[in-house]
């Protein structure tokens, strides 16, 4: 068994964030799936943070590559 | 990779809306066949709702604030008067229910899966829900 989070912020306007946290790679898109009841998803994809990861790995890459 | 998804908090549970309203402490009523709603001189509008703000709840000189039932959305949308919309009473109104709305209806999809759940509020009018579960 894995423990994850999801973080949930709501703003001033009800606007929804949700963030899913503790877990890695594809797995963690369906997680918060069920939160898809409470309106209309406007974004659904990778933090800010991971896709700075990929972009670090993809630039590690290359200079190995290279 | 974490993933984070954002929404449009639309009124789609009955239950979460009561609550809501509650919640935000102003005194409202609920007709499950639907009311009609009045204007600030007390007349009736062609508008009826399944939840209403009367007007004296609302704003100076408002006009009753409505929630209806939509069968094609599935969901309830907002009846607010221009004068209302002009003056903000109405939108902010409608912002505080949809922060409450999406806070309870958040919870009760949350304690369905039998997540855990921590509440806080934080400086700036953001209210912070953490889930917490377990996956196999």
């Amino acid at each position: 068994m894995q423990r994850y989070e999801i973080e949930v912020e709501v703003g001033p306007d009800g606007e929804v964030k949700a963030t899913v946290r503790g877990v890695k790679g594809r797995q963690c898109g369906p997680l918060s799936k069920f939160l898809d009841a409470l309106g209309a998803v406007t974004h659904d994809g990778d933090t800010p943070e991971a896709l700075q990861e990929v972009q670090q790995g993809t630039r590690q890459q290359a200079a190995i590559d290279h | 990779m974490s993933k984070y998804k954002i929404i449009q908090t639309e009124f789609r549970d009955r239950q979460a809306l009561a609550e809501a309203l509650i919640d935000v402490g102003v005194p409202f009523e609920e007709h499950v066949g639907g009311a009609a709603l009045y204007g600030y001189q007390g007349d009736e509008r062609p508008e009826r709702a399944n939840f209403i703000v009367r007007r004296q709840h609302v704003g100076l000189s408002s006009n009753d604030f409505g929630l209806e039932w939509d069968a094609a959305t599935k969901s309830y949308r907002a009846h607010i008067s221009a004068y209302d919309q002009q003056q903000g009473y109405g939108p902010r109104l409608l912002n505080r229910i949809k922060q409450r709305y999406a806070v309870r209806h958040t919870i009760a999809l949350a304690r369905a899966k039998g997540m855990t759940i921590t509440e806080q509020k934080d400086d700036h009018g953001v209210i912070r829900l953490k889930l917490a579960g377990y996956r196999r």
